[in-house]
């Protein structure tokens, strides 16, 4: 009994081993909701820490402008020297009445007006009390050529707080004692590593179909740029940038040496659909296949004619990744809303983008192999970018940038039948920026 | 990276297709085994389903020791075995005690003519709690100790229990062949 036992075992074991049934096809779309609502909060997640992000930027740059004194939005107030700015104070050594000479010529003034105190450069109206250091004479009011003098006086500012609020809008001074003209040039170098979306509107349900496998691959973006400073809150500023990004093709399986396979001539043998536009492969050594009964991938080889596995072709990975690369050139405005050590600006501007580079490959072992590239991309898109600027000044110089920048393409990279797609992107852009 | 390695990996991230194609690749394969632990298709159906939703929430766990298809298959087996616990209240214990021990010669040991299809038939004919742990030992490989403590039976139980599902399966693999032979002699 026990043989006749193990032999019905080995009966059944051996009988069912490799057997298979296709199960209901409704099993598969009980499946996919309850597997992929476990992943939506994650992504919830990631778009409420990027909101955060922006709000508590915008936040904190709103508190550092708020920190600027209220009297600076009132010109008038700030300027007025009866109600708020003293008169500057020139200490003057002592010297007799008539050591006066012809040329430090006295005379008698009426006291400043704002309007005289945002006149430009001028020496003959700034008006200065004479503080004689032996008492005698107090109050004294001088008006003359003062560069005359300016061997032996200096202005005393320090105790009014007026060069503090407005020292360059204010007034300019003689050319000795004047301030540097500020430097209005700057170079910067920046880098950012860059995550990238898009914005649908319209259905193709292929390339929906399509798109639900791909995925965002991190990219960078970089260059030099130049920027004038218009005033002292606005400036202007182009460059050159480099930006690369792409995408990973999920769930299409690429081998290696399918050349000896394949007899179609003059055409590609795998056109792959992406939200990008279509892939052809241009390697014909490669196959590609997504497993599934899908219109994804279109070519006369499907998995059903052709076996790679039985034909013993090199298995590679079992995505394909899209790149793209772009020279772009930016025409940037940047305001400055907080102007002290630590500068916050907001960035807005266009850029042209021209495309330089447009592959897809498939990556094993570290190894690049070509497969093909993106059909019908625009050679030339545009962009418009937002974003908040921090500026850290090292010197006078030298200072360090950190930009969270938006970045939206007006443009579609490729047009696809029925559907809009906009790329966006977001990044952090950080760099020096040397002013001369 | 092996394939299946690149589409756990895409799994785990939550990539779609992926996550089908997983299910594409081995979901026939576990569907039988879900037949054959079952009694009726709605049964594989609902094991199948949960088995599946497992795998998914599990894939972290698989630390690519052993064969995929092993782990998969295991978690499979376990839901019906849970499956098998829940609902152990409605079957009857002794349903199936008035089968006759089978014939001393019975009509043939000559299995040859069977398909997986007549044996995936006649195995779901069998009472529960044969099947089960007629699966459990013939199939799977477990231990009477190790199926008394997954199925809550003592091992006396789950050897008498193998003993009757051996003897039914013999009896209808039997009468199978030796209607089929006759059918085919014309």
């Amino acid at each position: 009994m026990d043989d006749r036992g193990a032999n019905i075992d080995i009966v059944f074991r051996n009988g069912l081993k490799d057997y298979e049934v296709l199960p209901p096809q409704d099993v598969w779309g009980n499946i996919q909701p309850v597997i992929r609502k476990k992943q939506r909060p994650l992504a919830l997640l990631r778009a409420a820490a990027m909101f955060a992000l922006l709000v508590s930027l915008s936040f904190l740059a709103y508190r550092f402008s708020r920190e600027i004194p209220g009297r600076l939005e009132n010109p008038v107030m700030a300027m007025n020297p009866e109600s708020y700015a003293p008169a500057p104070r020139i200490i003057a050594p002592v010297f007799p009445d008539d050591e006066i000479t012809q040329n430090q010529r006295l005379y008698t003034l009426s006291p400043i007006t704002g309007e005289q105190m945002m006149s430009p450069v001028n020496t003959d109206n700034i008006t200065a009390t004479i503080q004689e250091l032996d008492g005698t004479k107090e109050s004294n009011e001088l008006i003359g050529n003062t560069t005359e003098k300016t061997d032996f006086l200096t202005l005393d500012y320090s105790r009014t707080g007026y060069m503090n609020m407005n020292e360059e809008d204010a007034l300019d001074l003689p050319d000795n004692t004047a301030r540097k003209e500020p430097n209005r040039w700057s170079i910067s170098a920046l880098i950012s590593p860059t995550y990238q979306s898009h914005f649908i509107s319209g259905e193709n349900e292929a390339v929906s179909q399509a798109m639900a496998s791909e995925q965002t691959v991190l990219s960078y973006s970089g260059g030099l740029a130049l920027s004038y400073k218009i005033n002292r809150r606005l400036s202007i500023q182009s460059g050159l940038y480099y930006s690369a990004m792409g995408k990973e093709l999920t769930g299409i399986a690429a081998y290696s040496g399918f050349e000896d396979h394949f007899y179609t001539k003059g055409s590609p043998n795998f056109t792959v659909l992406t939200s990008n536009g279509p892939v052809y492969t241009s390697n014909n050594d490669i196959f590609l296949t997504d497993g599934l009964s899908t219109d994804r991938i279109q070519t006369n080889y499907n998995i059903n004619v052709f076996d790679p596995v039985k034909e013993s072709l090199t298995y590679l990975d079992n995505s394909i990744h899209q790149n793209f690369s772009y020279l772009e050139l930016p025409v940037i405005l940047r305001y400055k809303i907080v102007d002290k050590a630590l500068d916050f600006n907001i960035i807005g501007g266009l850029s042209s983008n021209l495309l330089v580079n447009n592959a897809v490959y498939a990556s094993s072992d570290g190894s690049r192999t070509t497969v093909g590239a993106t059909d019908g991309l625009n050679l030339l898109t545009f962009s418009s970018s937002l974003g908040m600027g921090m500026e850290y000044n090292f010197s006078n110089n030298l200072s360090l940038n950190l930009e969270p920048t938006f970045r939206y393409y007006i443009n579609p990279f490729n047009e696809i039948p029925g559907m809009k797609i906009h790329p966006y992107s977001f990044g952090i852009f950080s760099g020096i920026s040397y002013k001369f | 990276m092996s394939e299946i390695k690149n589409i756990i990996s895409g799994c785990l991230k939550g990539n779609r297709r992926d996550q089908e194609l997983l299910y594409r690749r081995h979901s026939a394969k576990l569907y039988a085994v879900c037949l054959q632990y079952s009694g009726n298709d709605e049964e594989a159906r609902d094991i199948l389903q949960e088995g599946f939703i497992k795998i998914f929430e599990n894939l972290a766990n698989y630390k690519h020791e052993g064969s995929f298809e092993g782990w998969i298959r295991r978690i499979i087996v376990n839901t019906a075995l849970e499956k098998y616990r829940s609902r152990h209240n409605l079957y009857r214990v002794d349903d199936i005690d008035d089968i006759p021990e089978p014939d001393a010669n019975p009509d043939s040991d000559d299995y040859s003519g069977l398909e997986a299809v007549d044996l995936l038939g006649i195995i779901r004919e069998l009472p529960p709690k044969y099947r089960m742990v007629f699966n459990l030992f013939a199939i799977e490989g477990y231990s009477h100790r190790e199926i008394s403590k997954m199925v809550n039976i003592s091992e006396g139980t789950s050897k008498s229990n193998l003993s009757r599902a051996r003897a039914i399966l013999q009896r209808r693999v039997g009468s199978y062949t030796g209607l089929k032979k006759k059918v085919l002699n014309g």
